[in-house]
């Protein structure tokens, strides 16, 4: 444990000393140069989702079928502050952009909205200190990783219903009649988002590290997007302007126009690919029961 | 007569000593702001290793680039500390009392001949004890560490960043969480109160008001107090002629205000609840 944390410091190090050698002039990757690890990472984390999603559709119905779904419960139990949250930042964002005379901009609201919301839900829907009779569900016949699996669906339900009737909403202010691309323009970044929420929760044991963090990483791509992308690299410090080319690959807040449509579509895929991956493996940590109760102490 | 005033403000001081040291022992076993803190470590340890190697800095001319790296440095050493005292650590916080409530401790704490209103002042200054020794030990260790990777710091305006810009933001905004969340029944919707509270509001405010307007007085976000860093050029806020030191000083009454409102709120939502 302690010589993997001493790899983990090192390697920042050595990559430091590396580029500041005087020997060594490494130039900032371009964009075409980047794009083929995007094709592998969408290829790859898109076939592993794939397959963990329909391991997880199979495992829900087999659950129906049992009738070991508390579907209703989790609708009793569903925290609804979250949805009403973003129902009214919806509401609010179509009212600025009337006010202001730029309703074309009204696109983006949902895609700004949603993800973080759903990843707020999402961070919130399993605690190790705040499901109390731990040990009772860990006893229980039924697997105890449905449970955070189940108020995830009902969550992507919720906040699903408020993305849809909003991006009418939103389409109908824009003008606009692409209805795939608004689809594609939330969809992803919710499930990256939510996906590193509660991986981050469950491999922290702590709620708010996994909201803050996604918090964090939501605010920074909308506040500072387009720095993000791989023509600024340039202007930043050595070793990042080697690391900065590659974060359009996961840029959850990629606009359509800022590269081509095929880099768009691996940003897409990669993002929904590798939140689905986090969810699993999220997921598979909560199937070790031993470490689950370790954890929560 | 005097002397059982005495002995009352001594059991009440002793009490409130007590709170503080307890909140300061469980904050610390939280895995929450130890991670906060070290991240914060890590940031501005990389900021100031990587900081002089900016390309805006390395290709400027000679004269230029010293300036230049000045500037920098003084934002990029404040401005990182303050996002974490702003936001993130704020909602790691928040959790302070609800926290009691989840646990069942607070119900034993209430049948104790223990004041209400010392409770809460004890939680209160043991979270800003906390936060604060944190995050002065923090900059206590990367202000050397800017020195050291051979970056010009302004020592004077560093201190008093590391020590006033970052104890009035502590007061102001975990104080504000912590009792914006003490009404709440357990640590999640303790920590979304306070997610709404310094992340929410203030964008919301931002986004009908617009950056740096007078709504920025009271908007959690405390955006004048991001450019506390000691640089040459004035602040320009509101569009009026204010002064820096005027902008920092309404910024500074408006927080304090604000915290002074949700104090006396949650207080008389507690003497309501003690009623009940």
């Amino acid at each position: 444990m302690k010589l993997k944390w001493l790899v983990v410091a090192a390697v920042p190090v050595i990559v430091l000393a590396y580029t500041r050698s005087a020997e060594v002039k490494l130039t900032a990757p371009t964009l075409e140069q980047t794009r083929p690890v995007a094709g592998v990472v969408a290829l790859f984390s898109g076939v592993i989702a794939l397959a963990c999603a329909a391991s997880m559709f199979t495992g829900l119905a087999t659950l129906q079928r049992r009738r070991q779904i508390g579907w209703w419960i989790n609708l009793r139990h569903h925290n609804w502050f979250p949805v009403m949250g973003s129902m009214a930042a919806i509401t609010l964002f179509i009212g600025i952009h009337l006010s202001r005379h730029t309703p074309e901009q009204a696109v983006s609201i949902v895609e700004i909205v949603i993800p973080v919301a759903l990843a707020v839900q999402a961070g919130m829907c399993f605690s190790l200190r705040d499901d109390p009779p731990l040990e009772v569900l860990l006893a229980a016949p039924r697997p105890f990783f449905w449970i955070p699996l189940e108020r995830l669906v009902m969550a992507f339900v919720a906040q699903g219903l408020v993305a849809l009737v909003g991006m009418g909403a939103c389409l109908i202010v824009a003008g606009s009649t692409d209805l795939g691309l608004a689809l594609v323009r939330w969809i992803p970044p919710a499930l990256f988002l939510s996906g590193l929420a509660i991986f981050i929760t469950v491999r922290s044991g702590e709620v708010v590290l996994g909201v803050v963090f996604t918090a964090l990483t939501w605010a920074v791509a909308v506040f500072i997007g387009r720095t993000l992308l791989p023509a600024f690299a340039p202007s930043y410090a050595p070793p990042l302007n080697l690391i900065q080319p590659y974060i359009w690959i996961l840029h959850t807040y990629l606009q359509p126009e800022y590269l081509t449509t095929t880099d768009y579509a691996l940003n897409r895929i990669a993002l929904a690919g590798i939140g689905c991956v986090l969810i699993a493996l999220a997921v598979h940590r909560l199937r070790d029961t031993e470490r689950l109760l370790l954890d929560a102490r | 007569m005097k002397r059982s005033i005495d002995t009352n403000m001594n059991t009440q001081l002793a009490q409130l000593f007590g709170m503080i040291r307890y909140e300061f022992r469980l904050q610390w076993r939280q895995r929450g702001l130890k991670v906060m803190f070290l991240s914060l470590l890590l940031v501005q340890a990389f900021g100031a290793l990587l900081i002089n190697q900016m390309p805006q800095i390395t290709n400027a001319p000679p004269e230029q680039s010293q300036r230049l790296l000045r500037e920098v440095i003084a934002s990029e050493m404040w401005i990182v500390p303050a996002i974490f005292l702003v936001i993130l650590i704020p909602i790691v916080v928040a959790e302070a009392i609800p926290r009691d409530r989840q646990l069942g401790v607070r119900e034993l704490l209430d049948s104790l001949p223990l004041h209400p209103g010392i409770y809460v002042a004890g939680k209160l200054l043991g979270t800003w004890v906390i936060v604060g020794a944190g995050t002065s030990l923090v900059l206590l260790v990367t202000g050397p560490l800017f020195v050291l990777a051979g970056n010009p710091i302004d020592l004077v305006g560093y201190l008093s960043a590391a020590t006033v810009g970052v104890w009035v933001l502590i007061v102001m905004n975990c104080g504000l969480t912590v009792l914006a969340a003490a009404g709440q029944p357990g640590t999640l919707r303790g920590m979304l109160v306070g997610f709404v509270c310094v992340f929410i509001i203030p964008l919301a405010i931002v986004g009908i008001a617009g950056p740096y307007t007078w709504a920025d007085l009271l908007s959690s976000l405390r955006l004048p107090m991001w450019w506390y860093s000691p640089q040459d050029r004035p602040i320009v806020l509101f569009g009026t002629g204010l002064s820096t030191e005027a902008v920092f000083a309404l910024a500074i009454t408006g927080g304090l205000v604000e915290l002074a409102a949700v104090w006396f709120a949650i207080r008389w939502w507690m003497r309501r609840q003690e009623k009940a």
